[in-house]
């Protein structure tokens, strides 16, 4: 206990047994001389734990150990390292170090990192361990101590944040305490801080003068403090209070400095903050005014200098009451009593002054101000400037008054009504009018609206109900108004203080709405009334409210339309959609729905017809519109009822054989039945419609039409019978009933006539007529009981008596011839009107102009009861007959004379007349035998009378003859050839009758003539026949058919015929109508007409199979009369089809022409935009590099040296050159696919042109140009050739001594040679072939510059005239260029031709 | 820049033929008052003070636009064709700058009623005088319909 120390719990540990010792040692032998040496020493009850290892060691770490025996060198750990660890685990024990060495640098170290003492291995006994030990044990618990006292130390610095430094000013050296550390945000571990390294830390701007005022301390004695920023390594800003005093020696240098430094951040921050709020508060407009309990002003912002005009200066000390108008000095005392009980004041709207005198409105807000004891010190005063404010206010004021809306106000404490202007207007009193309460409640009407407003003021102000009322007020002037009155009350501590509200006139408003109400009630009276249905449907379809006339219409009842089981689409049948959707378009285009009719399905399912017209309602309203429905069932049913019995009487008069129509009472038709237009010819009745019936009936019947149509018009039917031709010039006779219709009051409108064909009849008439008149058979009747006689016209002319002739009975009678005659009739009269008896008698009359006749007479009689009524007959003229059987009689007497007569006919005759007997032998035979068989009577009867007959003929003739003789009377028919007297032969022809058995002839009758030239002429026609035939038949592919006059086929030829399905079985003998197909005959006829009319005509058709051409050619006899037609049928099948196949080869070819031509032109229209974009492309780079250069040259010229300008301008050169180059190659490729455009060119005023104005010659240079002939060509293109020739000429004579150009041209034979010679630097001719070609050049760019584009250009021009170009030269000793084009073209010279 | 001021509108996306373009009438003094736009969009927008020359006084109107053909999304040609349109932008010169006079929508650009048009020639010295030529002319001697 050498070692007085204070007690501690390490220290209460060594004098007790549970002293544990931690032995860390590995080597067993050591471990066991350490354990000996402790039972040796003064520790030896203590406890010894081994470890072998670190990692042992470690995991005793938790044990109490209090002192560590430590051999370095470990397995897992060694030397120092082992100490560390150590010290980590066991951070309060005390560590001796175990070391076989007598190392003292080891030792130092051991010392350095914590151990407390050491001992050498072979050193150890009893009596050192045990030295060793206590000594360690005390040294380590001093250190603990210390570390205690240190730790609180900095515990406290980091309370107050307070940092403490000490720097030895000789070396500069600063001692930092933890706290300051943290301050400087840096670890004391790795930072020993010195004077300079402590000002690394302190912000840039302040570390001058921190240096400065340090050094100046280290002079002063004085307690020094500084404030100033530093930056942290992390770049945080602090700001630093340091405080410092300088030790000073006894010789008064300074030895040490000792300081704090304090983080004064957060406190700098806030002034921050304060300074910030302040300039707020400055910047404000409203005005900030603070004052203190006495009303003094204490501040005042910027803001206030501007509302008030006092600046701060001026104003600070002064009483607030400066800015208080003098009629509101008390304010301020309220507001003070009120901000003196804690209460702020918001938004105050009153009155101030400012310093110019002037009034402002504003708004005050004011609050108290409290010390930190909560004691009000003082008032703040926001003020609001609401001058502005205010006007917009009085702009409201205006808006009310124009939606007439006044204020008004009742103060119940003072009792006073304030009334705005707009109430005034509004009651229409004087402006200056102040009512008191109960004058308000008089302006409202009495009765009701009196009444009403009395309670609501009532109500309002005993219990604070609002009201809102519409009432009529009576104004000032004794005016009726709607207003609406609005009103509330203020309540203070339950007593109504004040009441306010507003007051609006509605009287407009209201009218309206009276005016809608009275419309809606007249409305709802119709919705109400039976009359109509009325519904609200919306576009869906659905029917929101209907009347019961609706519903009654429709079948539903009241409880399906609240069931919403009406809608009116459903209801509508499928065919009125469309008309549906054409009246919601309608309604959509104009809000109105024109009355369509339709139908609905009623609820039964039946159909109801409806007439519905609607239209939209605006747009507030639930349904989209309002439809009214009257139900037309009825009608409809009389509509249906009279269309049914108008297509009654239509059917009939349609059915009507007869022609009906309708004129109005002008007479203009209106209509005509369709038979009536058939019967007329009319196609199209509109175009009689409304013309005059009589102008349809022609000039002849006009009279008498419109005369039955003035009758029929006065009411009578009248009737007439016409004859008059139909629209298509058909001649009919119509019997016509006119008859007046539908007589109304203004008299009759229309009539009807009915017109009936009756052509036939009187067709009939007619021919009866006729017949009678042939056989002059009259017509009577006499009628006994009118006492009337009729005669037809035929009776009369028989009677020759005028045709107005009208007899009585015994006239009838007086016309027989007296005598036998009129006795004879007398009786017969008699006889037939007494006993009915008929008579038929030949007698005589005598006519009215004296003639005899005969007649004969035919009556009957009609009987009726037993008394004949009338008795009628019939009367011929037999006159001629009786004549005729006189004559005969006559004749017999005279027959001698008669056959004289006879024979004269006879033998005047053309034709032969032979009477023989039954034997042939001849009895008579006219003189003209001789005529035309060249024999006479005598001759032929010397030849025994037999005709000379043609040989082929004699068998013929015989069977002729037998077979005359063996039919009597019958007349056959005979043809022969005779000889003629002359040898050659005769064809007769004619016919015989056998009359052997008449008395009076007793002879074979033959008649015949000459018809050789007939025969002949069909012998002609045999043979061509026969040729045709022939022909047709050996041309293969060909028909050939005769037809003749009736279109009968009499020859039909050749195999195609056959082909085409026709037999020659077939066709011969038969009309090509017969044989023909329908379609075929209807197809060719024209053809066959045509040629009938001498005309040849040609046509090709195709059946499919066989093409055929066919040629109709008319035969014509020799008086150019067609007699026959030929068909010639050619099959050109094969023909055809070979064209068929040119045809489409040509079609195929010209497809592809056009394909490549097209395809050739979207290759040049490629190559056209490819050419011009690559130019385009192209050049703008090089303008920029050329634009660029130049600036270079422009802007930096004297920067550059010579060398320097000579490669820019090789640049520019280059660039131009490149340009010039894509221009020239550009008009190159144009030239390919530019259309020369020819013209008479002068080629020597061009090459003039071109020397003079296109290329620069020098002056030097002789240029010989010749005449030159002009030619036909492009004078653009020929230009562009002699501008390159001549260019070139001049350029490679250019270095020439004197340079010598030629141009010339000479004729050689229809073409022209031009030249262009040089004297200049010449070519080598083995290389000619490429001189036209592109970009070959036969000189270099520096001997003379080009593109090599220039002649290849020339080359084209020249050869799209049609032209060739060549050259010739030499080296050094000139070139010659030369073009060659054609003279003149064709063009030029018929242009020169047809102008001579 | 006042784009009220503006006298010569130059519409040309090349870059480097503007730069020649301005650099040339600067040399006639004229290039103060040039407005160079990049392309025919915005061009368009300027002219009738749209987009991003949303409420630009179109009343005053450039004494001459200088345009290029070839440009980005709105070509010149189309630009040309909306001034011409427009009753109050037709009567404003407007002078087509193009690479090469072989170019085919010169043709066009004439039937859309085109002023005048220039070749750009690669030859820098033509170029300059062109321009300053064309500067010159329509801003100092050229009288606008009024």
């Amino acid at each position: 206990m050498v070692f007085g120390c204070p007690p501690s719990k390490n220290r209460k540990m060594t004098h007790g047994n549970e002293l544990k010792i931690l032995l860390v040692e590995d080597n067993p032998g050591d471990a066991l001389l350490i354990k000996e040496a402790l039972k040796e020493s003064i520790y030896r009850n203590a406890t010894l734990i081994l470890a072998d290892c670190l990692a042992e060691a470690k995991r005793l770490s938790q044990e109490n150990v209090v002192l560590l025996l430590l051999d370095l060198g470990l397995p897992d750990s060694n030397g120092l390292e082992t100490i560390t660890q150590m010290r980590n685990y066991f951070p309060e024990s005390a560590i001796v170090i175990l070391t076989g060495l007598d190392d003292d640098e080891v030792a130092s170290e051991a010392f350095q990192q914590g151990a407390q003492s050491y001992i050498h291995k072979n050193e150890i006994n009893g009596k050192v361990l045990s030295r060793t030990i206590r000594f360690s044990l005390e040294r380590h618990e001093f250190i603990q101590r210390l570390k205690a006292t240190e730790k609180r130390l900095v515990d406290a610095q980091a309370v107050a944040k307070v940092g403490s430094w000490e720097t030895d000013l000789s070396t500069l050296k600063v001692i930092w305490s933890l706290e300051t550390y943290r301050i400087f945000e840096l670890d004391p571990s790795q930072f020993q801080p010195m004077h300079t390294t402590f000002l690394d830390y302190v912000h840039p701007e302040d570390r001058f003068f921190v240096d400065e005022a340090f050094k100046a301390s280290f002079h002063s004695n004085k307690y020094h403090s500084i404030i100033h920023r530093l930056v942290t390594k992390s770049g945080n800003q602090k700001w630093i209070e340091e405080k410092w005093s300088v030790y000073k020696d006894d010789n008064d240098n300074p030895i040490k400095a000792f300081g704090t430094c304090q983080d004064i951040t957060e406190s700098k921050k806030l002034e921050e903050q304060q300074a910030m709020f302040a300039l707020i508060v400055n910047s404000s407009e409203d005005a900030i005014i603070s004052k203190n309990l006495e009303g003094i002003i204490t501040s005042w912002n910027h803001g206030a200098e501007k509302q008030f005009g006092y600046s701060l200066n001026e104003i600070t000390g002064k009483h607030i009451s400066i800015i208080i108008p003098a009629n509101l000095q008390n304010e301020e005392k309220e507001i003070f009593e009120r901000i003196g009980s804690g209460n702020s004041v918001d938004q105050y709207e009153t009155e101030r002054i400012r310093k110019d005198g002037k009034i402002i409105q504003v708004s005050l807000t004011i609050s108290p101000i409290r010390d930190l004891m909560g004691n009000i010190i003082g008032v703040s005063k926001i003020s609001r400037d609401i001058t502005e404010k205010k006007k917009l206010e009085d702009l409201l004021d205006k808006a009310n008054r124009l939606a007439k809306i006044g204020n008004w106000e009742a103060d119940l404490i003072k009792g006073t009504v304030y009334w705005s202007a707009v109430t005034k207007e509004i009651h229409e009193t004087e402006t200056g009018y102040v009512p008191d309460l109960s004058q308000g409640v008089s302006f409202y009407k009495e009765g009701k609206n009196r009444d009403r407003i009395t309670r609501c003021v009532q109500t309002c102000i005993e219990q604070g109900t609002a009201w809102e009322e519409e009432l009529q007020i009576v104004t000032a002037k004794g005016n009726l108004k709607w207003i609406k009155t609005i009103g509330n009350a203020e309540f203070k501590e339950g007593k109504c203080i004040r009441f306010y509200g507003s007051f609006q006139d509605i009287d407009e408003r209201k009218k309206a709405e009276e005016e809608l109400r009275q419309s809606e009630l007249k409305f709802r009276r119709i919705f109400d009334s039976k009359m109509v249905g009325i519904i609200f449907w919306d576009e869906n379809g659905d029917i929101s409210e209907s009347n019961d006339r609706f519903l009654e219409i429709v079948g539903y009842t009241w409880q399906d339309l609240k069931e919403g089981k009406l809608h009116w689409n459903q209801m509508t049948p499928a065919e009125y959609t469309e008309l549906d959707q054409w009246g919601l378009k309608q309604i959509e285009l104009t809000g109105v729905c024109p009355p369509i009719e339709k139908e609905y399905f009623r609820k039964d399912g039946s159909r109801v017809s409806i007439l519905i017209g609607a239209a939209t309602l605006d747009k507030d309203s639930t349904a989209k519109g309002v439809a009214y429905i009257t139900d037309i069932t009825e009608r409809k049913k009389a509509e249906r009822k009279l269309r049914e019995s108008e297509e009654f009487n239509r059917t009939i008069l349609e059915s009507s054989p007869d022609c009906l129509k309708v004129m109005d009472n002008e007479g203009r038709l209106v209509f005509m039945n369709k038979n009536g237009c058939d019967l007329m010819e009319v196609d199209d009745f509109n175009s009689l419609k409304n013309k005059y019936w009589w102008n349809v009936w022609g000039e002849e019947n006009k009279q008498i039409v419109k005369a039955s149509v003035k009758k029929s018009l006065e009411g009578e039917p009248a009737h007439f019978e016409a004859f008059c031709a139909t629209a298509k010039g058909t001649a009919k006779w119509w019997s016509v009933i006119v008859s007046p219709v539908a007589k109304t009051a203004d008299g009759i409108e229309q009539i009807v006539s009915v017109s009936r064909d009756i052509t036939k009849t009187k067709k009939l008439e007619d021919l009866l007529d006729k017949t009678n008149r042939l056989a002059k058979i009259g017509n009577w009747e006499a009628d006994l009981i009118k006492g009337t006689v009729y005669w037809s016209a035929v009776t009369k002319e028989i009677h020759e008596t005028e045709t107005g002739y009208v007899p009585d009975l015994s006239q009838g009678v007086s016309f027989y011839k007296e005598g036998k005659s009129r006795d004879r009739i007398t009786h017969c009269v008699q006889a037939c009107i007494e006993q009915g008896t008929a008579w038929e008698e030949e007698l005589q009359i005598v006519t009215a102009k004296g003639n005899i006749k005969w007649i004969k007479t035919i009556g009957n009689a009609e009987f009726k009861e037993g008394k004949c009524l009338r008795f009628y007959g019939s009367f011929q003229d037999i006159d001629e007959r009786k004549e005729a059987e006189e004559e005969i009689f006559k004749l017999n007497a005279e027959l001698s004379k008669s056959e004289k007569r006879f024979k004269g006919l006879v033998e005047n005759s053309n034709d032969i007349i032979r009477l023989s007997d039954e034997n042939f032998k001849p009895i008579y035979r006219s003189p003209n035998l001789e005529r035309i068989t060249g024999w006479s009577n005598e001759e032929l009867e010397k030849q025994g009378d037999v005709m000379p007959a043609h040989p082929e003929d004699r068998e013929r003739m015989a069977a002729f003859l037998k077979e005359i003789k063996s039919n009597p009377e019958k007349i056959i028919p005979f043809h022969y050839r005779f000889k003629h007297k002359e040898g050659h032969y005769i064809w007769a022809e004619g016919s015989s009758v056998n009359m052997l058995h008449d008395e009076s002839i007793k002879g074979i009758i033959s008649t015949f003539r000459d018809v050789t030239k007939q025969k002949q002429a069909e012998e002609k026609l045999r043979q061509s026949e026969i040729l045709y035939r022939t022909i047709a038949s050996s041309i293969p592919g060909s028909g050939i058919c005769l037809i003749d006059e009736s279109y009968r086929y009499f020859l039909v030829e050749g195999d195609l015929l056959e082909k085409l399905g026709y037999s020659r079985e077939n066709l011969l003998g038969n009309t090509i109508k017969d044989v023909l197909p329908p379609e075929v005959y209807a197809d060719l006829l024209p053809d066959f007409e045509r040629a009938y009319r001498g005309e040849i005509c040609n046509r090709e058709s195709d059946n499919g199979i066989y093409s055929t051409i066919s040629r109709f050619v008319p035969l014509k006899d020799e008086h150019n009369k067609v007699y026959a037609v030929m068909v010639v049928v050619l099959d050109v099948t094969e023909l055809k089809k070979a064209e068929r196949t040119i045809a489409e080869l040509n079609v195929g070819l010209e497809e592809k022409i056009k394909k490549r031509t097209e395809q050739l032109d979207n290759v040049n229209k490629e190559l056209e935009s490819f050419t011009y974009s690559v130019s385009h492309d192209l050049r703008a780079p090089l303008r920029a590099i050329n634009g660029y250069a130049r600036m270079l040259e422009e802007d930096y010229t004297s920067l550059f040296d010579d060398n320097g300008k000579r490669l820019l301008n090789i640049v520019q050169h280059n660039a131009a050159k490149m340009g010039q180059l894509i221009d020239d190659l550009l008009a190159f490729s144009r030239l390919g696919r530019k259309e020369i455009q020819k013209s008479q060119v002068d080629m020597t005023a061009l090459a003039e042109e071109v020397l003079k104005e296109v290329i620069f010659v020098r002056a030097d240079t002789e240029v010989k140009l010749y005449p030159l002939h002009s030619i036909w060509g492009d004078s653009i293109l020929l230009k562009q050739v002699l501008v390159n020739y001549i260019s070139n000429a001049v350029k490679y004579s250019s270095k020439t001594e004197k340079p010598f150009i030629e141009i010339n041209s000479t004729l050689s034979g229809n073409k022209v040679i031009y030249s262009v010679s040089d004297n200049g630097s010449g070519f080598d001719m083995a290389y000619v072939d490429k001189l036209f070609r592109v970009f070959q050049r036969l000189h270099s760019n520096e001997e003379f510059e080009g593109t090599g584009v220039g002649l290849a250009i020339v080359d084209r021009i020249v050869k799209k005239h049609e032209g060739e170009v060549w050259a010739e030269g030499k080296v050094g000793k000139g070139a010659t260029f030369y073009f060659i084009l054609p003279a003149k073209s064709e063009v030029t010279e018929n242009i020169q031709t047809s102008n001579l | 820049m006042n784009t009220n001021e503006i006298e010569i509108l130059l519409i040309e996306d090349n870059m480097n033929d503007a730069e020649m373009t301005m650099r040339s009438l600067k040399k006639s003094n004229v290039s103060n008052k040039v407005l160079h736009l990049k392309d025919g969009e915005i061009a368009l927008e300027y002219i009738f003070g749209t987009g991003q020359f949303e409420g630009r006084n179109i009343n005053h109107k450039p004494k001459v636009i200088l345009l290029d053909l070839k440009m980005p999304k709105v070509d010149g040609l189309e630009v040309l064709k909306k001034i011409k349109s427009d009753e109050n932008t037709k009567a404003i010169p407007v002078v087509i700058l193009t690479s090469s006079k072989e170019d085919p929508d010169i043709k066009t650009c004439y039937s859309l009623g085109v002023n005048s048009y220039i070749v750009k020639p690669v030859d820098f010295d033509g170029f300059h005088k062109v321009v300053a030529e064309l500067g010159l002319y329509w801003v100092l001697t050229n009288q606008p319909p009024v």
